[in-house]
This record gives structure tokens, sequence and C-alpha cells, in this order.
């Protein structure tokens, strides 16, 4: 059968650019994630390579859960050819530093199955590293909170939580003091200087990735460019009419996991479209959930690109016939979307004034289990932060545990000594009229508004 | 996507003639249409040129012998498509006796309409390119304002047309003038692809005095020499089946030879340069063959390596074949080493959709479960053109167009 020449594309070909193209994403985070904090002395050599620890142990997961299920049902060659290793590898490289390793082992394992119980290579429908992700911040979320970002060098230097947990804080709008300013300035977001998981950081890196994948005909270059494009767009469109400035979309597509998750994510080619408009459809639908996502307090990149996957089907369907006939195929589409993006705007500038607006106050997660809600904050105090887990029961306050703190040693006793949580507890609806601990002012008012914030946050109003 | 494939070409550029064949085997064919009338008996004497057999039904081309001799017999033997086709085995008496033929006028311009539809009729001109479309019927069609040739041979290896050009320059541009002013027809374009700088440096030497032929470079890409294509590229206009719908007339090279030939000479067509190549021969050349004619003897003739596959047409959109004779429409044979590519999963990686000359999208064609008619039908399968592109660009080695062309059939029988 013919054609009897073929071109010099091949499976293996695609996957090796792909490793390359990721290759300087990791070298980059062993250096800022290892080399930075071990030339200040403050983690080991062997810690250095924390972040390269973590990848193959993702990588090598995930192989040995193909070659047992290739062992089972006795598929002699599927190994051979399944890219085994990718969904435990790229699950690696979303999580923060800190993560477990039997968190990542199990992340792995769950990445693995999902591609499996499809059929194995390139018939799942779902983004396999993504699914684990998922599962992990299902099952544990305290993984993904702020100080599992942070590498021990930004520990000491950055009093703040990553970009987007930072702008999830102020609901998707924030004036740029609140976003960019305690990381320096957007350069430091686009060079990749800034907290975040492994390899989602350096905005630079991932579109020069993009540029080699796209010289070497590796990728659906369709999806990135329209996916982050839409996000600059509305986020532009919101930040003009908040009065904010270019530094806004800016931000927004440089921060979170935006540009990794358009570049390698996003593109899977098994869970991604395969006709061209199909795929600038695809992006300009991430893009939209994305912000929705991000206006709704949430870093929604990883949620997006699943929720996608499974139109990924209707959306090639729409892509099919668009090639016969453009304009009848996707009016339709074009129409729905305009007024979601219009409800997206108008989502975000209503969520303006929610929320609670102290700079000195961060919540790192928020968590709802039945009628309990267990909030991480951080408050300023007088020595940088201080951390607490909040238990709300039935709305109201049940427990106060701070879980770090920098405060000045006696001062702290004194607070301690006067019992003064648990009188923070007690007088949590009437707090106004709640003395602060005398010679320890400054931390018991944090504390005071510690509490305060977080009552605001769970019930505005 | 528009895609550049290799050029691959290794025939030598000089025409060398092989007019040994013991007997000729003339396939019943004419374009896909087997159902064809035989004019003669076994044992009975044909000239070089005789008609033997006829086409049934609106195109009532004839079938020539192209040697002289006996026919002996009446045989299957495989075709340019990879099927077999009953044959008429003529036993050359290598005398090259021709019938008597009627004076006819010798200054090919000179011609009306009606006999030059005639003439290329009864001459047997079909299309020389490949689908075998008889000449004349694009020749009665009204309004004809240009008329395009077509020397591109977008496939790797064919350059059959360009070795005839070479040498037949002349009257090639000749044709084309006689054919302009006999129809009426308004200019001639001949387009030629951007790497035949050579191709069109010969037309050059020649071309002043044809104030109505230009040349048009095309790009270098793969389907340009399918007829929707060129006429795209060249006049920027589009039609749903003919061209001559948008008062367009594509021939190539070698039919206008043809032509050529059977207003000069009242010669039927009966023999074309073919153009043997692939890296199982080791010495490819472009052959002149009589209509016929068994590749085998060609082949061995220009040494073919053991364990080489033929190939009936380019390679991409040839058939393999284990036998072939030569028919008016099939311009190159080639001898190539057996592909070994791997086959590996599909990753869904949009290549295929992404190269499709007709908007296909044969990824999601493939992957379709349950074919039937009903489903299949908004995935258009019956535009397939057969081009190979899909699977000549997929990087796991499927066989993508195999897939397209069983979606086609579903397609087809159904209607």
């Amino acid at each position: 059968m013919g054609p009897f020449i073929r071109s010099k594309h091949s499976t293996n070909k695609i996957m090796l650019h792909l490793i390359i193209a990721l290759l300087p994403i990791v070298i980059f985070s062993i250096y800022k994630n290892g080399y930075i904090p071990y030339s200040k002395g403050l983690i080991s050599f062997i810690e250095m390579f924390n972040p390269l620890i973590n990848i193959l142990i993702g990588a090598l997961t995930s192989l040995v859960i193909e070659s047992i299920y290739a062992l089972i049902f006795k598929k002699k060659n599927y190994i051979k050819g399944a890219y085994a290793f990718f969904p435990g590898m790229f699950l690696a490289l979303i999580l923060p530093l800190h993560t477990p390793i039997y968190v990542i082992v199990i992340g792995s394992i769950v990445a693995s199955v999902s591609k499996l119980i499809f059929g194995g290579f390139g018939k799942n429908i779902f983004n396999p590293a993504l699914v684990g992700y998922l599962f992990i911040i299902l099952i544990f979320s305290s993984i993904l909170t702020t100080d599992n970002y942070f590498n021990a060098y930004e520990l000491d230097t950055i009093s703040s939580s990553t970009p987007l947990t930072n702008n999830s804080m102020v609901s998707g709008i924030g004036s740029y003091e609140e976003l960019v300013e305690p990381y320096g300035d957007l350069s430091n977001f686009l060079i990749g200087t800034i907290p975040g998981s492994l390899a989602e950081t350096s905005a630079l890196l991932c579109i020069i990735s993009y540029i080699y994948l796209c010289a070497t005909r590796s990728i659906k270059w369709k999806i990135p460019l329209a996916y982050i494009t839409t996000v600059f767009v509305i986020t532009l469109g919101v930040g003009r009419m908040l009065g904010q400035d270019l530094y806004y979309p800016l931000f927004h597509i440089l921060s979170g996991g935006l540009m990794f998750g358009a570049v390698f994510m996003a593109t899977d080619p098994v869970t991604s479209c395969v006709t061209p408009i199909g795929q600038v459809l695809q992006g300009i639908l991430l893009g939209i959930i994305t912000v929705i996502f991000r206006f709704t307090g949430v870093e929604g990149v990883a949620f997006s690109i699943l929720i996608v996957n499974m139109l990924v089907f209707v959306l090639d369907k729409v892509g099919m016939s668009a090639r016969f006939n453009l304009l009848k195929s996707i009016i339709w589409f074009v129409i729905a979307w305009l007024i979601i993006i219009i409800l997206t705007i108008a989502l975000a500038i209503t969520n303006k004034t929610d929320g609670v607006t102290d700079p000195d106050f961060d919540i790192e997660s928020k968590e709802k289990i039945g009628n309990q809600t267990i909030y991480n904050v951080a408050q300023k105090g007088y020595g940088g932060r201080i951390k607490a887990q909040v238990i709300i029961e039935n709305d109201r306050i049940t427990g106060i545990e701070i879980t770090s703190q920098h405060e000045t040693p006696n001062r702290y006793q004194l607070v301690l000594d006067s019992n003064y949580i648990n009188q923070l507890i007690d007088n949590q609806d009437n707090l106004d009229n709640l003395d602060t601990v005398s010679s320890a002012t400054v931390t018991s008012t944090a504390l005071k508004k510690l509490v305060s914030n977080v009552l605001e946050d769970y019930k505005p109003n | 996507m528009k895609v550049k494939i290799d050029k691959h070409k290794l025939t030598k550029e000089e025409l060398i003639v092989y007019n040994k064949p013991k007997k000729v085997y003339i396939p019943l064919i004419s374009g896909n249409d087997t159902n064809i009338t035989i004019l003669v008996n076994k044992g009975e004497y044909v000239y070089k040129g005789s008609i033997i057999a006829k086409r049934k039904g609106d195109f009532r081309i004839p079938i020539h012998a192209s040697v002289s001799g006996t026919v002996l017999d009446f045989e299957e033997r495989t075709c340019y498509n990879g099927d077999k086709v009953k044959c008429v085995v003529i036993e050359n008496d290598f005398k090259e006796k021709i019938e008597n033929k009627l004076n006819i006028k010798k200054i090919i311009n000179k011609y009306s309409k009606e006999e030059f539809l005639e003439l290329i009729k009864e001459n047997g001109i079909i299309g020389m390119g490949g689908a075998g479309f008889p000449t004349y019927v694009k020749y009665e069609a009204k309004n004809i304002d240009t008329l395009i040739i077509n020397a591109v041979e977008c496939e790797p290896y064919i350059m059959a047309d360009y070795a005839l050009a070479k040498v037949k320059c002349e009257e090639i541009l000749e044709t084309i003038d006689a054919i302009l002013e006999i129809n009426k027809i308004k200019e001639a374009i001949i387009a030629i692809k951007k790497e035949n700088v050579a191709l069109k440096q010969i037309f050059d030497s020649f071309i002043g005095t044809y104030l109505k032929i230009k040349i048009k470079l095309v790009p270098n890409v793969y389907p340009m020499g399918w007829e929707k294509t060129l006429v795209k590229q060249v006049t920027g206009k589009d039609y749903v089946n003919y061209p001559s719908e948008i008062g367009i007339i594509v021939n190539n090279v070698s039919t206008i030879y043809a032509i050529y030939e059977a207003l000069k000479y009242n010669k039927p067509l009966i023999e074309r340069i073919v153009t043997f190549s692939g890296e199982g021969l080791k010495n490819p050349a472009n052959v002149l063959v009589k209509i016929g004619t068994p590749v085998q003897e060609v082949l061995e003739e220009l040494k073919i390596n053991e364990n080489s596959i033929i190939v009936a047409g380019g390679p991409m959109m040839g058939t393999k074949v284990d036998d072939l004779v030569i028919s008016s429409n099939l311009n190159c044979v080639l001898a190539l080493k057996e592909n070994i590519d791997k086959v590996t999963a599909c990753i869904d990686c949009g290549k295929c959709v992404s190269v499709c000359p007709v908007k296909l999208s044969p990824v999601l064609i493939m992957k379709l479960k349950n074919k039937d008619s009903k489903k299949l039908k908004s995935y258009h399968p019956e535009k397939c053109i057969s081009c190979g592109l899909c699977s000549y660009i997929c990087p796991a080695k499927l066989f993508v167009r195999e897939r397209v062309s069983e979606a086609k059939n579903i397609v087809r029988g159904d209607k």
C-alpha cells in the first residue's frame, strides 16, 4: 500500500522534541529551586537536586505502572511506543517543590491509571498528568499551600503568597502593589524568579520552548496562541474598565500555570483537537474558562484544560464542518462565546468590591468539609507573617492554631499567657470591644485583625 | 499547510527507446472504464495503428494496436490501477506496418474545429496524466477561454513530461498555438514547477513568437499537479466538477504531443514516455514505450535489483503491482525497496487534517467507530482524491489514505 515514500516525521521525534523543549525549564528549576538556595547556604548539596528527583520519581512511577499493565494484559510491544513516563513527569513539573515523595508517587499512579482506563497510549480523553493533579488537590489539598511552593531562599526573602494565590485573595482584581510588587516587577514573572511549581514560573522559557516546538512542527501551535491571546484580551478589557494599566493583562498571562499549561498541557496531542478550527476554538474556550476561574478566585489552568478535554470531540466536529463551510459552522460558537466573555467581564467587575481588602492579610487555603470550613491564613505581625489555621464550624470560629510566627518571643509569650486566643474565639461577634494585650499590642492587634479578616471573608458584609 | 516533498529524482535526463516487445498486451480499458467492444478475432493480422477495440457508452474512443502482427489471444493482465484487465495479445512481427490512411493536411492549424475533434477522437487521445479522460470531450465544451498546460509533475521521481518537453519543445508550442487558433481560445498558460527552471528555460528560448502562450511558475508543493489545485493556483478560480465550468481546459504535456502527432501524422496514441525510476533500478531512465509493453522486460533492460517492489504510477498515488502492462495514462513505473517503517499508535497530532488538499479530516474518519454511510456523510470522504498526503505526513506511519478510501467506498456504495 502506498504512498511508497513517507515524511521524516515520526512519533518518536515529536516526543524527543518535547523533551528537548522541557530541558531548559527543568534546568532553570534546578537553578532557581536548588542552586540559589544552595549558594546561600540554605540547603545541602543533595537537596539542590530535589526538583530533578521529583521529576524522576514521577516519571519512574508512571513507567512502572504502565509496565505492570503491559505485563498483566500481555501487551508485549505496548511499552515501547507508549511514552509511559510522560504523565508522572508532567505531574511532578506542575507540583510544588516541597511535595512529599509519596504524594508524587500516588499522583503519578492516578495519572497513569487514568490513561490506561481508556485503553492506554493514544486513547485517553483526559490529560493524565492533570487528572493526577486534580486528585492531589482533592485528597491532599494541604500540599498545595503557599509554603510548599516556596524554596528556601524565597521563604527568606518574599513575605507573600505565590502570585496566583495572591491574585485569588483579591478575587481576580488587584492593584500593582498587591499583585506584582511583592516579587519585584514583571520582569521577574517573565524570567521566572518568582515562587511557583517546578516548571511553571518562567514564562520566557515556555515561550522559547513554544518557538522551538513550532519550528520542529511538533506542536498544535494554534492552541497556545488562541489560549493566551484570549486571556490577554479579556484581562486587558477588564483591567481597562477598572482603571488598571497594561501590567494587569501581562500579570495574568505571565503568572500561574498559564504559559506552561498552554504550551505543554493544552497541546497534549491525544487530548486536544485535530482540526485547525477546532484548535482555535479550543484555545479560546480555554482562555475564557481560565479567566472565569481566576476571577472567582481559583487558578484554573488545570481545571480549564480538563473541562475542555471533555469537549474536544464536539469542537472537532465543528472544526471538521468548518473546513467545508466556515461561517455556518462557527457562527453560533462565536455568538455564544461573545456572551460568555461579556458575562465574565461583568463577573470580574462585580467581584471587585467583594472579599477582604486588608493588604497585610492572605488566605492560603480555604477548605469546606461538611459544616466545617478550615482556613489557612497569614497576617502581617511585628516580625513577619503570623500563620494560623482557623476552623469555622456552624458559622462560628471554634479553633485557632498558630502554625508559624516570628514575633518577639517574650511578647508572644505574653499573648499566650493572657489566653488571648481563646478570648478572640469567645468574643468573635464583638471584636471591636476586645482589648489588646498590653506590652504586646502589635502582635495581639494582628491576631485580632486575622480573626476579623477570616470572618469577613467567611461572611462578607 | 503546503507540503513540499523531496525530489527523489534519479532518472538521467536522456530519453531512451524500448521497441523490442515480442508481444504486446493492449489493455482494454479507457480511463476507468472496461466496458469495451473487441473488434478483432484471434489469429487476425493487425497493422500498427489499427483499431482493435472501441469503448462503449458515451465516449466512443477507439483503442489501437501498437505493433503490427497477429492477434494471439485475450489475456488478463495487471493495469495501472492494480486491477486485472482483459488485454489483446498481439505478437510483434517487428515490421511496423501501417494501414493506408487518407491524405491529411500537414499544416496543423488549418483544421476546422470539427476536423480537429474528429482527429483527436479517432486517434484515441486521452488525458495522459492519470485519469485518462477523453480529450475530445474537453474540447467540445463551449466558451473556453484558457488552456492550461500541466507540466507540473508534482509527484517525486516522475519526469516523463519533462523528458518529452526537452526534445519536443517546438512541436509542443506549435500544437498549443494550433489548438488556440482552431478552438478560438484566447490564451494558453504553461504551468511549470519553480524548481524545474531548466524546463522553463527550454520553453523560453522558443516562446517569443507565440504571443498567446505564457509560462507560469507554480510552487514546489504537492499536489500542485492536481487539476483543481493547479487551476486555483494559476487563475485563482474554483470549480465544482470540471474546469470547463469556468472556461478552462487542462491538458498535460504528453497529451499535447499526442494531439500534435494526431494532427500532423494522423497517428493514434500507441506509445508514450514513461519514467522508470526508483532505488531498485541500476539505470533509471525515461523510456519511450509502446502501449501494451510488459514492464518486466523494460525493468530487466534497466537492471532491476532483486527484492524490489514494482509500483505503477508515482510514489504517492501509485499502486504496488506484481506485473504490469503499459497503458496510455501510465506515466511512471517505480522499482522500490519495501517500506519497512514501523506503524505506531495514532497520537491525534492532526497533521493529516492540516495537509489534506480537499479539507477532509482523515484522522476523524479513521477513528470513527461503526462506519455506516449515514454517519460518514458529514465527513465527506467521497471528496478524497487519493493523493496520499495523509499517509505521507503521518508520524505514526499509519495507512490513513486506505482508511479514508474505505469510508469513501461505503459512502459511494450507498448513493
